[in-house]
């Protein structure tokens, strides 16, 4: 056995790839999947038109659907959005950030406002809502909406549940510290409405 | 390192146990017409201690950027959330320690070096959860932007997240593997240290997840939240997550190692499938392919099957190498081959030292220790890292 064993030693070449190979190709892959996926997203637009007219369906659930319409100049920024979640959007200096929330069961209105005024200070500590009031969607969805202060700008802040609660569309618009041409961003969030979607409750 | 066959330690004439203490005074230096035995920790030579020194600090740093990156993204949510962030970690903590202990325990014959294993855990923790949100974030803005936010929608997290994370992941085994060229010697220590970078990856996922599932529910009871999350990413899929796809990633950087990092075509092949296989369970995992509760369970179930069939395969050969090694050993020390070969495994060791009176018991574990790392150097040698 002590014969056949030796036979099946002395495997291992030992020589210059004992270190630096193996680091090589570390560096190489990190500064591929961080630097290379960087540079390339950094080389594509960073945002796509909106055509004018065009009606998105942002949220989807419970039996319903929502969808915002937009006019002219709006502009979506795939790169910070995800499908069904979260969408950013901008025209010109307005900026305006939409996000989809599941709450749980029987959640009022207000409590939702209460859980936003959470959630945005997670992006910015200094960020503040005032109290809400009613507000109805063009279509006559009824949700709250309030003013937004943070120590970088000045927005409006909206949501609206879905008609059966299964879902929430939350919103804040900013325009910088003027919070000068918010109206767009007013009248593109008054442009929500809840669809029932095909053999929903 | 030399090819030369090790010879034996001591020319012991006893029949049946681990030599007693009193023979291994005759020692290393010991026994007239036989050349001494190496140390098992032998120092790197000079050209090793360069590159081990310089992937040593690309780790640090990379550790560090990595976490400076992670603590940025979670900092507001933490903050904001912050007894519930307290809970999760609690909760994830405990789920930590134990994975620690059994992914260690795991590994035959003895358990890998706390201080690697531990450095494993940071890797997957800090370095590869913080590359990986900027590798992820970027390659996500790229499909969303070329396919648009449906293709994205569907297919980003499948395109994006197996080949960042099982690589940045991975690339942790391979550095571990050049710091410290004893902690992975081949495909078992790849598949442990790999797990264990696995498993910090994971803790960290599942934290960020219940985090942000605070938020998608509206910044209400976040403490359902935070147990929601745990029951889904913990209880239901834990098995078969990251731990497991990282394990199948290490034994492939283990039989690269096993191979001195110039693999002929088979081993090459091999390490490949591995690392494609790894990177393919997780595809599938993220993929909208057979959604639901039950497709979950499906995708986590394969991806624990992956890890379990690569596991015992990987875990048969090398226990088995060791026996060979031992018996080997034993041989040249005179003992009993059953005797020898027993101390493969943690078990037969404490059988062995039952044997021998109480004084001499810390000498002789001392000298089973010996013989053990001896066994350990032997058979990662040996020829063939899959079959004997």
């Amino acid at each position: 056995m002590v014969e056949e064993s030796e036979t099946l030693r002395h495997a291992r070449p030992r020589g210059p790839r004992g270190g630096w190979f193996p680091l090589g190709i570390a560096a190489a892959v990190v500064a591929v999947l961080v630097g290379g996926w960087t540079a390339v997203n950094a080389a594509l637009p960073d945002s796509t038109p909106v055509t004018s007219g065009h009606s998105m369906m942002i949220a989807t659930g419970s039996g319903h659907e929502a969808k915002l319409s937009f006019d002219e100049g709006w502009e979506l920024h795939p790169g910070s959005s995800t499908a069904g979640q979260q969408y950013r959007l901008s025209k010109g200096p307005v900026r305006v950030q939409v996000s989809v929330v599941d709450p749980p069961e029987r959640t009022s209105e207000t409590e939702l406002w209460e859980g936003m005024r959470e959630v945005v200070r997670v992006g910015d500590p200094s960020a503040s809502l005032t109290d809400p009031r009613p507000v109805t969607s063009e279509s006559g969805a009824e949700g709250l909406t309030g003013a937004l202060h943070s120590n970088e700008s000045i927005g409006t802040a909206t949501l609206f549940p879905s008609p059966n609660g299964g879902f929430a569309v939350e919103s804040t618009a900013t325009s910088g510290e003027s919070g000068a041409d918010l109206a767009d961003a007013e009248k593109l969030l008054q442009s929500i409405r809840f669809d029932r979607t095909t053999g929903g409750s | 390192m030399s090819h030369a066959r090790p010879e034996p330690e001591i020319t012991s004439h006893k029949g049946a146990r681990v030599p007693s203490p009193r023979d291994a005074v005759r020692g290393p230096e010991g026994t007239a017409g036989t050349e001494p035995l190496p140390a098992p920790h032998e120092g790197p030579s000079r050209p090793q201690r360069l590159p081990r020194l310089v992937t040593a600090i690309v780790f640090g740093l990379l550790c560090l950027a990595g976490f400076a990156i992670m603590a940025n993204g979670l900092l507001g949510s933490v903050l904001v959330f912050f007894g519930e962030a307290v809970l999760s970690a609690l909760m994830l903590t405990v789920v930590g320690v134990v994975g620690f202990w059994v992914l260690r325990r795991i590994r035959p014959v003895r358990s890998p070096s706390a201080t690697f294993s531990f450095l494993a855990l940071v890797w997957g923790m800090t370095a590869a959860v913080g590359l990986a949100l900027v590798a992820n974030d970027n390659l996500s803005a790229i499909w969303n932007t070329l396919g648009g936010l449906s293709f994205g929608g569907a297919w980003g997290a499948a395109l994006t997240a197996p080949l960042n994370e099982e690589l940045l992941k991975v690339i942790g085994v391979v550095l571990i593997a050049v710091i410290a060229p004893r902690v992975v010697r081949g495909p078992m220590d790849g598949f442990v240290i790999g797990s264990l970078v696995g498993l910090g990856f994971q803790l960290v996922e599942d934290f960020t997840y219940s985090m942000n599932v605070i938020a998608m529910q509206g910044g209400l009871d976040g403490t359902a939240a935070v147990v929601q999350t745990f029951l889904l990413r913990v209880v239901l899929t834990g098995l078969g997550s990251h731990w497991a796809m990282t394990a199948v990633a290490g034994t492939a950087v283990g039989l690269m190692v096993a191979s001195g990092w110039r693999p002929g075509r088979r081993h090459g092949l091999r390490a490949a499938l591995l690392l494609l296989t790894a990177i393919g369970v997780h595809w599938f995992f993220d993929s909208p392919i057979i959604e639901g509760f039950v497709g979950v369970l499906l995708k986590s179930l394969l991806a624990f099957l992956a890890a379990v069939i690569v596991y015992f395969v990987v875990r048969h050969t090398y226990r088995s190498r060791v026996r060979r090694a031992l018996a080997e050993e034993g041989e040249e020390l005179g003992m009993r081959r059953s005797a020898a070969m027993s101390l493969a495994n943690r078990r037969g060791r404490r059988g062995e030292l039952r044997h021998v009176a109480h004084p001499e018991r810390p000498a002789v574990e001392r000298r089973q220790e010996r013989m053990v790392e001896f066994a350990e150097d032997r058979a990662s040698e040996y020829r063939v890292p899959f079959r004997e």
